[in-house]
């Protein structure tokens, strides 16, 4: 046995190479349009009829499948699309632009995935030169029109490693018929001596919450409603959720535009807000319904459509889902407002990109170029609610006919901050979900919990060589 | 010149490999040998040389700096992993000996000659023929606190009052983890100890009963003498697929709540695939290995000891 691990050693020792030096490939110099052609998708695609791209993605395959037959119908050009789970998709993104073994050829990447793939090389292609690249660029394809995050990991410079293909705001879902009932309405003032209106601080969301479940009301399956479908589970939603109350409360305490992790790596956890809202959460799991702790994104979504909850904090992407009567029991009695503490989640979500070991990276960038058009991405939204990644969509008559909430819209846009997008994103959530899940199943000192997770992001900053 | 009828012949040159036992067996032995070296001893062989190695996937494809036994000394002081190897040798402790209770007891009445004893037995190992990613999954939804069905059954017996969060309570998860275990696991232990079983000599048995032996006596001296092999196989099997249970913690808790359902391998597997520190997930995996190591060797002398004793 010991002679069989030395002659491996031995072996994988000699095949080892050293890590090449990341080389960033010079853009080509952009090709002159021939006058007067005017661009089409089926001509831009012609040098590339009949190759096959594999496309990863976390969800929306159906409607993806859509699209992709459609693209090739007109380019030749054949999407695989693999759905698979976020953190399996985390995981496989990164192994394969780590070690460049190009098993995909393009795939949506969050924030912090891209910032990972582009930390030591450029796992990534720059798409800059693809637009750059008259053959290959749409004219009617607006950069400025898509909503990027402020910064954005994907812009680096001139370089453009990824474009959005839909966008992470959370928004305030409500019951407006509840809120619009006389009978709450008076109640509640009685009670709490201001008029009920979907919650504005994170106070009158822990009031609005304790109203809606301490008074009886029915769901739509006739067994007791109520206030709120809070992130349980021990998964990435604890933190979208909890940024969301922290932020806020610094926010309302006058911190202009606070962030989780400022450019020094002092994080929010540092606060006594950080205490505050993590009690607030904690306190206000009690007017979620039973097995909250086994609620997660989708599952937090599924109870507010089937009539349980009277509030819901979730991504934007619900608003198709939660207005479709085949999907939601309460289609007209939904309203959006902005997330209490008015200072969530409104960044860029998942970014369209294109491994760097494609061997059809101009293919895969006319599928993502395709993908995040202004129309594509509309239809995307309507066949399998991806949610939008353009002003233009999110401003668009049809849209704000559909959905009438213009004014949550701009706030959230206006007021909210970006995702984070640090490379290490994964280990600080997770060790945010560790503390944060057995304080909640076992309690315990609020203050200890916040300082816990601090001194474990604080200990990956240091790994990661950004802070001494 | 030498008589050549009394001079003893030469014996023959070997002509092929039938011919050199040696050789034959070698030659066989090579694809196997070559599919182990592949799947086995290269991939334990890197993981060994990258733990003595700083590697952060998310800064280097390969590794960066040699660091010796860094790596090891920083396991050893790892409060988690102690607290994940503890807890694991909990989780192996009470689900080992429940599935070996379990089988030895179906393999007992079951070793008898009754009818549609064949259906009975190919019932009884079906947990065993399910993949663990659709056993979590059917767990899952037996474990759900609305909707499944045990806190269906156990409501309905008036045994509990209002529905449990098995997986989500510190208090319960583990437990919920190991009931799933054993059933998945007893009818290995079953298999196992009814083919021990079948190997004991019915004289034994008449004679014992000859010489007014009682059934507790009979199993107290026939029975378990005679299973100590199974029971080595078992132990040391067992405890490694303990010491590697991953599936049904990675499908039902993630580890969770907390790190109440963290077991050895999960911490590992996070440690080197979730926050990316190859270096010192294959650390620990080494470590790991040496635990696996010590404790089988540990179990099979103990066992042996009692086997040589007995005999």
């Amino acid at each position: 046995m010991a002679l069989f691990v030395l002659s491996a050693l031995l072996l994988t020792a000699c095949a080892q190479k050293p890590a090449a030096p990341a080389t960033t490939p010079a853009a080509p110099a952009p090709a002159t349009p021939a006058a007067n052609e005017p661009w089409t998708l089926e001509k831009a695609a012609e040098p590339y009829k009949g190759q096959r791209i594999a496309f990863w993605t976390p969800t929306w395959k159906e409607g993806l499948d859509k699209v992709a037959a459609e693209f090739k119908a007109k380019t030749g050009i054949e999407v695989e699309v693999t759905a698979m789970p976020n953190q399996q998709l985390f995981d496989k993104f990164i192994l394969d632009v780590k070690t460049g073994q190009g098993a995909f050829d393009a795939a949506m990447a969050t924030p912090s995935v891209v910032a990972a793939a582009l930390k030591g090389q450029e796992g990534i292609v720059d798409l800059s030169k693809f637009m750059k690249n008259a053959k290959l660029f749409d004219p009617a394809w607006n950069k400025d029109d898509v909503i990027w995050d402020k910064p954005s990991p994907a812009l680096v410079g001139e370089k453009v490693f990824g474009v959005p293909a839909n966008q992470g705001a959370l928004f305030l879902y409500y019951r407006k018929d509840l809120f619009a009932d006389p009978k709450h309405k008076d109640a509640f003032k009685a009670k709490y001596g201001y008029d009920l209106k979907p919650p504005a601080t994170i106070k009158e969301l822990g009031e609005v919450s304790t109203y809606f479940t301490e008074t009886e009301w029915k769901a739509e399956d006739g067994t007791k409603g109520y206030g709120i479908a809070h992130f349980g589970k021990k998964d990435e939603g604890l933190l979208w959720e909890y940024e969301a109350y922290v932020l806020g409360l610094l926010k309302e305490g006058g911190a202009k535009e606070p962030l989780m992790i400022e450019a020094d790596y002092k994080t929010a956890l540092t606060t006594d807000a950080a205490v505050k809202a993590l009690e607030f959460y904690k306190n206000n799991l009690k007017n979620s319904p039973p097995g909250v702790f086994e609620v997660g994104n989708l599952e937090n979504r599924n109870l507010f459509a089937q009539g349980k909850v009277a509030m819901v904090i979730t991504f934007q992407s619900f608003l198709t889902v939660v207005h479709d009567p085949a999907k939601s029991k309460v289609a007209d009695k939904v309203a959006v407002a902005q997330v209490p503490g008015h200072r969530s989640r409104a960044g860029g979500g998942w970014h369209a990109t294109v491994n760097a070991k494609s061997k059809y990276p101009e293919a895969a960038y006319l599928w993502i170029q395709y993908l995040t058009s202004k129309d594509v991405n509309w239809q995307l939204n309507e066949l399998s609610s991806i949610g939008l990644n353009r002003y233009s969509n999110w401003t668009d008559p049809r849209f704000l006919k559909s959905y009438p909430y213009g004014d949550a819209y701009d706030a959230t846009f206006k007021e909210g901050y970006p995702t984070p997008s640090l490379p290490e994103y994964q280990t600080l959530h997770k060790a945010f979900g560790e503390e944060v899940s057995a304080y909640f199943a076992s309690g315990g000192d609020a203050k200890t919990v916040i300082q816990k997770i601090n001194d474990k992001w604080t200990q990956t900053f240091k790994e990661a060589g950004y802070v001494k | 010149m030498a008589n050549p009828v009394l001079r003893p012949a030469r014996p023959a040159a070997p002509r092929g490999r039938r011919d050199n036992p040696r050789l034959f067996g070698w030659s066989v032995m090579l694809p196997c040998l070559i599919v182990l070296l592949i799947v086995g001893v290269i991939p334990i062989g890197y993981t060994l040389y990258v733990s003595f190695f700083k590697f952060r996937f998310l800064d280097s494809a390969a590794p960066t700096a040699f660091v010796g036994l860094a790596n090891f000394a920083a396991g050893l002081q790892d409060a988690r992993f102690w607290s994940s190897l503890g807890r694991t040798f909990v989780f192996a402790g009470i689900a080992i000996p429940l599935e070996v209770i379990i089988g030895l007891g179906l393999a007992i009445l079951l070793n008898r000659n009754i009818r549609g004893k064949g259906v009975v037995r190919a019932l009884l190992i079906l947990p065993y023929m399910i993949s663990p990613i659709v056993l979590a999954a059917i767990w899952k939804m037996m474990y759900d606190p609305q909707y499944g069905v045990i806190n269906g059954l156990l409501m309905s017996a008036g045994l509990i009052r209002e529905q449990m969060t098995w997986l989500s309570d510190p208090k319960t998860a583990l437990g919920a983890l190991i009931f799933a275990t054993v059933w998945q696991w007893y009818p290995f232990s079953f298999l196992l100890l009814s083919a021990g079983l079948e190997t004991i000599p019915a004289e034994e048995y008449e004679a014992a009963a000859i010489d007014g032996a009682s059934g507790f006596q009979s199993f107290r001296y026939i029975t378990l003498p005679h299973l100590l092999a199974s029971f080595t196989v078992l132990l040391v099997v067992r405890t490694i697929d303990a010491l590697k249970t991953f599936a049904l913690i990675f499908s039902l808790t993630r580890g969770g709540p907390g790190t109440s359902t963290e077991l050895i391998s999960y911490y590992v597997y996070q440690t080197t695939f979730g926050d990316f520190n190859v270096g010192y997930g294959s650390a620990l995996g080494v470590l790991l290995m040496l635990v696996m190591m010590v404790v089988s060797l540990w179990i099979s002398r103990l066992l042996n000891r009692a086997i040589l004793g007995e005999a």
